[in-house]
């Protein structure tokens, strides 16, 4: 018997094997366990710079290496941990579950999807290369403001140029897949409203990426200009205002803090019902909260810049502006705490990361509206006080988010569950230690220490030690979790199809565990 | 979806088949037209302010996404139509316009369901004669392919096969 069509059949097989499986696939589970595994080696990486860090802060003075290491160090760190860990996880996150979530077969654009990964190993390793080249890497902050980043910069901020552009090429075609998928793809009856909330937080993440994405490629380019072909975008020189690349800068910026955060919620409204067993409070406002949270996102971006002199209706606005975000972030927290309230509450592993989560997020939510305030900003602006906010907003905030979506979905990837004896260890190793760490950078913040410096007066010794003590325990709970992560894929208790008493959506009540390597070929019905 | 339409005056009756859309081809249309809006009018301030270069990647980046909606709705928008007609069966396979197609004999043509041994809740609706076999609704969802398996069924069965639809 000949069969004519013969369209659905090819995808019924499993994975290829060997190597080339992992080159050439398009599906959407193998690319965001790629992108899973790439952002988890470069957090160890970005790690491993920290640690470096916080040796060289341990005690005042210079101890281990050249200020200009240090400040190469302070630079890679952040744009590794920023473009390397953070925003691939959340994009490995929206790989492996948007299609499950709405009930698609794949991604949109399964070959730009492989495309849009394989670039990512590329641009970092040319971003690594630059530390082993002469005149050493980038060393001018993760912002690269002007001049810094052109007059003074050395050679090998080409390389960074280039590698910011193939990042942000990734980040387009991954946004333009995400939004096509959510847009195009859902199963009958799962209607914009219906969507987890994690899809939402995506759909609007993909779309402030697309929005902000050319401005960055702009201000890397026009850097390149300025740098070697006599352009003076940036350069008072020649007529150019340093202080405007600051403008371009935080427009991709600001943004590109809610990209690396809305995500988050969209997780974090997903594990709390579940443990809370109560359906999440106030669905509607959580995603009208989020696209406040967007579009004020565009509107606030000079708040980085007081203090490079504006007028002062411009601070009040900016000050206005930011403090209007409290509101929406404010929704969200109260929603999370109502949907826990009177709930029937347990307390497994992802459940304490979400809670470490809100606990912790507000803590940086709370300094980041002091640091909105304009006039305390004048004093607090460029001091460890900032680095203590982003940090509990990007690691107790973003990272913490990533961790409980690991513990939470991992059954469902697998079909193991995961050790929970060890899981708690790592969540209490990792929650102790990261205050540690970053709770006693608040003072010396307050005391007046500037950040990006290789040395420090003694009067900041101890709450220094303290926090290095606390880096170095939160880096070594991350190796933990290495062995977690590999002991879970490689066997345990086997998962059920729900895993979780009381979780909802397509990829607990439709499918088994571990997810089939093609999901919903045949699209489900939902009610 | 599964959509009948009959011609009572020639005995002509068709089933067409079109995969799920979540977004219909105007409203995509609208949302594209606003993206670019925004992304244009971001790129024109700073082009206005003298930082012009935002503004070609702006350009390449509308010309992406559109060829990515352009590319993912010619997918969803592909079509099977299964017409009956006198002692003919004939089945058009396409996007906006016939790809490909075949031609049943009514009286030799059987309709087949396949299950899946690893999915045995997942069916397969295949239409054919003399060794050649054609699947039909390979993207409907399990309740609509035993509604197609039926109405193909009826219709091969059934001499001049006209149901009153509308």
């Amino acid at each position: 018997m000949s069969t004519a069509t013969t369209h659905d059949e090819h995808h019924d097989h499993g994975p290829a094997s060997g190597l080339m499986r992992w080159v050439t696939t398009t599906n959407h589970k193998d690319i965001g366990t790629l992108y899973l595994w790439l952002s988890f080696i470069m957090l160890l990486t970005g790690g491993a710079m920290a640690m470096v860090i916080r040796a060289e802060l341990f005690q005042p003075g210079l101890q281990l290496v050249e200020p200009n290491f240090f400040n190469s160090m302070t630079t890679m760190h952040g744009l590794i941990m920023v473009f390397g860990a953070i925003m691939p996880a959340f994009v490995g996150l929206a790989n492996w579950l948007i299609p499950m979530m709405i009930g698609a077969p794949d991604m949109a654009l399964p070959r730009m999807n492989n495309w849009s990964f394989w670039i990512l190993p590329f641009a970092f390793t040319m971003l690594a290369s630059t530390l082993l080249m002469e005149g050493g890497a980038p060393a001018f902050g993760w912002t690269f403001y002007a001049p810094l980043s052109t007059t003074y910069a050395p050679d090998s901020t080409d390389f960074f140029i280039f590698a910011v552009h193939l990042m942000g090429i990734s980040s387009v075609m991954g946004a333009i897949n995400i939004i096509a998928t959510i847009l195009n793809m859902r199963a009958p009856g799962m209607t914009l409203m219906k969507m987890p909330l994690f899809v939402w937080t995506w759909l609007i993440t993909a779309y402030l990426l697309i929005a902000v994405m050319p401005v960055l490629a702009g201000a890397v380019t026009m850097m390149l200009t300025d740098r070697h072909f006599g352009t003076s975008f940036f350069d008072a020189a020649g007529g150019g205002d340093p202080v405007m690349f600051q403008h371009i800068f935080w427009f991709f910026g600001h943004p590109e803090v809610y990209i690396m955060i809305l995500p988050a919620f969209g997780i974090i409204s997903a594990i709390i019902p579940t443990f809370a067993r109560k359906p999440l409070f106030g669905y509607s406002s959580m995603v009208y909260a989020s696209a406040s949270i967007a579009i004020l996102s565009f509107m606030v971006w000079a708040h980085h810049m007081f203090t490079t002199g504006m007028p002062v209706a411009g601070e009040l606005y900016f000050m206005y502006a930011t403090i209007l975000i409290a509101v929406p972030t404010g929704v969200k927290i109260f929603n999370w705490v109502s949907t826990m309230w009177k709930g029937s509450m347990t307390f497994e592993t992802p459940m304490l990361w979400a809670l470490g989560f809100v606990v912790m997020f507000t803590i940086g939510g709370f300094s980041g509206l002091m640091l909105g305030v304009a006039p305390v900003d004048t004093q607090y602006h460029d001091t460890y006080f900032v680095v203590a906010h982003f940090h509990y907003v990007l690691v107790t905030g973003a990272l913490y988010s990533i961790i409980a979506a690991f513990y939470y979905w991992v059954p469902k990837w697998t079909g193991n569950m995961y050790d929970e004896k060890l899981g708690k260890i790592h969540f209490w190793w990792s929650t102790i230690s990261v205050n540690l760490l970053f709770f006693p950078q608040h003072f010396i913040g307050l005391a007046g220490m500037p950040r990006r410096i290789p040395d420090y007066a003694l009067q900041f010794a101890e709450f220094n030690m303290i926090s290095s003590i606390g880096g170095f325990a939160f880096g070594l709970a991350q190796v933990f979790f290495l062995y977690i992560v590999v002991k879970t894929i490689k066997g345990g208790e086997k998962a059920t199809d729900e895993v979780w008493e009381g979780a909802t959506g397509l990829e607990f009540e439709q499918l088994p565990s571990p997810a089939p390597y093609h999901s919903f070929n045949t699209a489900p019905e939902v009610k | 979806m599964i959509f009948y339409d009959s011609d009572q005056k020639n005995h002509i009756y068709r089933i067409v088949l079109i995969p799920n859309r979540s977004i219909s081809w105007p409203i995509l249309v609208r949302f594209y037209i606003f993206t670019c809006f925004i992304s244009f009018s971001i790129a024109s301030v700073f082009a206005v302010l003298g930082y012009w270069m935002v503004l070609p990647f702006s350009g390449l980046e509308m010309v992406a996404l559109g060829i990515g909606l352009y590319l993912v709705s010619r997918k969803i928008y592909a079509q099977e139509v299964v017409t009956f007609q006198g002692d003919k069966i004939t089945i058009e396979k396409g996007f906006h316009r016939p790809d490909e197609h075949w031609e049943f004999d009514k009286h030799w043509a059987r309709v087949s369901v396949e299950k899946q041994d690893a999915h045995p809740k997942r069916q397969k609706i295949f239409i054919g004669s003399h060794g050649t076999q054609v699947e039909l609704g390979s993207f409907l969802h399990d309740s609509e392919k035993e509604s197609l398996a039926f109405e193909l069924n009826a219709g091969i069965l059934s001499r001049n096969f006209v149901r009153q639809t509308g």
